[in-house]
């Protein structure tokens, strides 16, 4: 029922990302997307709501939907969690996983995960690669009794796997950011050096109720990854 | 402009501190919050949007509001990152004034900007504390383009509060650009750390409601005593 709307959707915001609208720097009319697409104007106007809540323009009275200066090439556009596979595009994306192993839950991840202490747990570390070099390191944790996942489904984006095999629709993710220190492990890995800074994102995500999903911790290569956030305000 | 939906906000908030929702980990119903406040449904939708905007609860459809698990310490709301002050109250914010000069844009500043190179700018540097930390350390570019009138006594004495009062001066939306960095000697100093320490850079791009940029706000977070916040929603 939502696809067309989504088409739509995903068809402009690609037209973005090509540099479609780089010379104008504004969208098309209400009435162009109508004919161009052959769908309802209520339709469209759902589009370009979407296009403008995700930060890619803002329409200003009377004159049109201009779009945002920033380019988002290169960047993880925190107002669009699609993956960094998505994000990086055209680098590729790849991973390898470095531990995938049931383990019990202790204080800290038992209130994190919102299960009791000593809940089996999975827990992945995965290294990722832009064109082949190191940009983050992934720890995730998922309750392995209400997420059961296979080694095989960590090589590529969990969070699909999740959603489209386990039907466990992923609703919110947040976020607490920071910099930290490298250990020696993680600089190892990235190919820095201990005590080098690291862009760290740790993330809880969440289904439609509000029950965790997973709980993890990301730590970016510093000098490889950039965010975006794009707010309105009101 | 104490608007009522700024009253229930507040009221709302409070409990949320003081503990009242720890039960139930949900805000109250609508129709609750109307017999409790004899207020209208918009002024308590209104309310409770703020209160998801600032980061304490989140909707979810057909099932209420619930209240976030955890809200870090000294940690900055991305949604909301104008107004440190207003934020972490009740926690003390002061802001040490570092450099205060009138400086023309160079080429990185003009395209960031978007205005002729030579465009005249304010540029104001700070350190804050939070709670008596130091917390960031702030590099300001005023666009004095669009703030003819601003004379420099009212620049001196509150350049920010004067932007936040300034009915035409709307700011509409902010970008953020995050990143970490390897922080400087003089940042160092400032904020009590080492040269080479992590920092968290945000560069906020601060846009009127026409798209122009009317200040970029870059700081550099103290690294253990800073955060922020996102709260992201998938489709």
């Amino acid at each position: 029922m939502q696809t067309k709307f989504k088409e739509i959707y995903d068809r402009i915001e690609q037209d973005i990302r090509r540099g479609e609208y780089d010379e104008t720097r504004r969208l098309k009319s209400e009435d162009e997307y109508v004919t161009l697409y052959d769908v309802s104007r209520v339709t469209v106007r759902h589009a370009i709501d979407q296009l403008i809540r995700r930060g890619y323009c803002y329409p200003v009275q009377g004159k049109g939907v201009f779009l945002r200066r920033h380019k988002i090439a290169g960047a993880t556009n925190l107002e669009n969690i699609r993956g960094l596979t998505y994000d990086l595009f055209p680098q590729v994306v790849t991973s390898k996983i470095l531990t995938f192993q049931q383990v019990p839950a202790d204080a800290f991840l038992a209130d994190k995960l919102d299960c009791d202490v000593e809940q089996p747990l999975t827990f992945i570390e995965r290294l990722r690669f832009a064109d082949g070099q190191a940009i983050s390191l992934e720890r995730l944790y998922y309750n392995s009794e209400k997420v059961p996942l296979t080694q095989d489904a960590c090589l590529g984006s969990i969070y699909e796997y999740v959603q489209s095999k386990l039907g466990i629709k992923l609703c919110f993710i947040d976020y607490v950011i920071e910099a930290v220190k490298l250990t020696r492990h993680e600089a190892d890995l990235l190919s820095l050096c201990e005590g080098d800074p690291g862009f760290q994102f740790e993330n809880l995500g969440m289904d439609r109720k509000g029950k965790v999903v997973h709980y993890g911790r990301t730590v970016y290569h510093y000098q490889k990854i950039r965010s975006l956030k794009m707010a309105s305000f009101l | 402009m104490a608007a009522k939906y700024r009253e229930v906000f507040s009221a709302i908030e409070k409990d949320i501190l003081d503990g009242r929702y720890n039960g139930t980990r949900k805000l109250l119903t609508e129709d609750a919050y109307i017999a409790e406040y004899k207020v209208s449904r918009n002024t308590i939708r209104n309310a409770i949007d703020l209160l998801v905007k600032r980061g304490y609860c989140f909707p979810i459809q057909g099932s209420g509001v619930f209240l976030r698990r955890t809200k870090p310490a000294y940690s900055l709301n991305l949604e909301n990152i104008y107004g440190l002050t207003y934020y972490m109250a009740p926690l003390p914010v002061t802001s040490r004034l570092l450099h205060f000069d009138m400086v023309e844009a160079d080429e990185d500043l003009a395209s960031k900007m978007e205005i002729p190179v030579g465009s005249p700018l304010l540029y104001v540097v700070r350190v804050r504390h939070v709670d008596h930390k130091p917390y960031v350390y702030e590099y300001n570019y005023f666009n004095l383009l669009l703030l003819p009138e601003l004379d420099e006594e009212t620049a001196r004495s509150s350049i920010f509060t004067y932007i936040n009062r300034h009915e035409s001066l709307q700011i509409s939306f902010i970008d953020t650009v995050l990143s970490v960095v390897k922080i400087n000697a003089e940042e160092a100093e400032k904020l009590e750390l080492v040269e080479n320490d992590p920092g968290l850079k945000i560069e906020a791009f601060v846009m009127i409601r026409t798209g122009e940029v009317i200040q970029l706000s870059t700081g550099v977070f103290h690294y253990e005593n800073a955060r922020a916040l996102k709260m992201a929603t998938y489709i």
